[in-house]
C-alpha cells in the first residue's frame, strides 16, 4: 500500500513537471519557431500568376481602347456646307483623257454652284486624282 | 500583398501611357504643298515655277495658258483647319481627317464668301498629287495642285 502511494506521488510529480515545461513561454516560443522553420506553409504557386494575368488583362483592355480610339477618333470635323443641293446630271468631259478606275478614295464631293466630277489619270506610273466643279457651265 | 503592390506600381505607368497615347497621336501633322494656278485659253503663256507641272497640265487639261499665282506649304493637323487665300477672292480650307500608311485623308473646301464652290473629302497618296479646279477666276479657271509627301 505504501509502495502504491509512493508510485502515484512520483507520477503526479512527473506530470506536474511536464505541465510546467509545456506551459513555459520560452519552450512554447522555441516550439513555434521550430514548426515554422521546418513545416511553414509555402505560398500557393499560382499567386503570382494570378497577378500577372490581371496585369495582362488590364493592358489588353487598354490596348483595345487605344486601338478603338485610333479607328474612331472622337472628334469628327463637320462639313462647312450645311446642306447639299440636288446635283444636276454630270456633264461629259471632252474625250481627251484616258480614264482609269480610282485608286484613291473620295468620300464626299459636293458643290453649290454646279455639277462635279472626279477622275484619275496615270502620269508616269503615278495616279493623279482630279476633282472638278463645272461652275457657270465652264468645261475643262 | 507585396507582389500585388508591385504589380499595381508597374500598371500605373502603363495605363498612364495608354491614356496619353491618343493625345500624342493628335499632334501628328502632315505637310502639303499647294500650288495655285489660273488656266485659260487667252494666249499661250506658261508661267510656272516648276517645269515638271507643264507636261502634267498639258496631258490633264486642254487649256492653252497656265499662270502660277502662288505656292505655299501647309502643315495639316487633325484639329485645325488651314486657310489659303486664292485669286478672285476665293479661299481654300484644308483639314487633315486621317492619315494612314501611304495615304492622307483630307477635307478640301474652295469657297468664296458664303458660297461653297467645292467641298470634298478625298485621299491623297504619299507621295502623291491631286488637282482641284473649276471655279472661274481672272478670265480663266482656278486649278489647285495639292502635293503630299514633300
Amino acid at each position: 500500500m505504501a509502495r502504491e502511494n509512493r508510485e502515484q506521488q512520483i507520477n503526479r510529480l512527473y506530470r506536474d513537471h511536464l505541465h510546467r515545461e509545456v506551459r513555459n513561454p520560452l519552450v512554447r516560443e522555441e516550439k513555434r519557431a521550430f514548426i515554422q522553420s521546418f513545416f511553414a506553409e509555402s505560398a500557393p504557386v499560382w499567386a503570382w500568376q494570378k497577378t500577372l494575368a490581371f496585369a495582362v488583362g488590364i493592358v489588353a483592355v487598354f490596348s483595345f481602347l487605344v486601338f478603338f480610339a485610333y479607328q474612331h477618333p472622337a472628334w469628327v470635323p463637320q462639313s462647312i456646307s450645311t446642306h447639299q443641293l440636288a446635283q444636276p446630271a454630270p456633264v461629259q468631259p471632252e474625250p481627251i483623257l484616258e480614264i482609269h478606275p480610282l485608286v484613291t478614295e473620295v468620300k464626299r464631293l459636293t458643290s453649290r454652284v454646279g455639277p462635279t466630277m472626279v477622275y484619275q489619270k496615270m502620269y508616269r506610273e503615278t495616279p493623279i486624282t482630279i476633282v472638278w466643279v463645272f461652275a457657270n457651265g465652264e468645261v475643262l | 500583398m507585396k507582389k500585388m503592390r508591385r504589380g499595381i506600381a508597374v500598371l500605373i505607368p502603363v495605363l498612364a501611357f495608354c491614356l496619353v497615347l491618343p493625345f500624342l497621336r493628335a499632334e501628328v501633322n502632315e505637310r502639303v504643298m499647294v500650288t495655285v494656278l489660273v488656266a485659260s485659253n487667252q494666249g499661250t503663256d506658261f508661267n510656272l515655277d516648276n517645269d515638271a507641272y507643264r507636261d502634267q497640265l498639258i496631258k490633264l487639261f486642254s487649256y492653252k495658258s497656265y499662270s502660277q499665282k502662288d505656292q505655299v506649304v501647309v502643315r495639316l493637323e487633325r484639329t485645325k483647319r488651314e486657310k489659303v487665300s486664292l485669286p478672285g477672292g476665293y479661299e481654300l480650307l484644308l483639314l487633315l481627317q486621317d492619315e494612314q500608311s501611304g495615304k492622307l485623308m483630307v477635307q478640301a473646301v474652295i469657297r468664296k464668301g458664303e458660297t461653297t464652290y467645292l467641298d470634298t473629302i478625298m485621299s491623297i497618296l504619299k507621295p502623291g498629287v491631286a488637282f482641284l479646279g473649276g471655279p472661274p477666276a481672272e478670265g480663266g479657271v482656278l486649278i489647285l495642285v495639292l502635293e503630299s509627301g514633300i
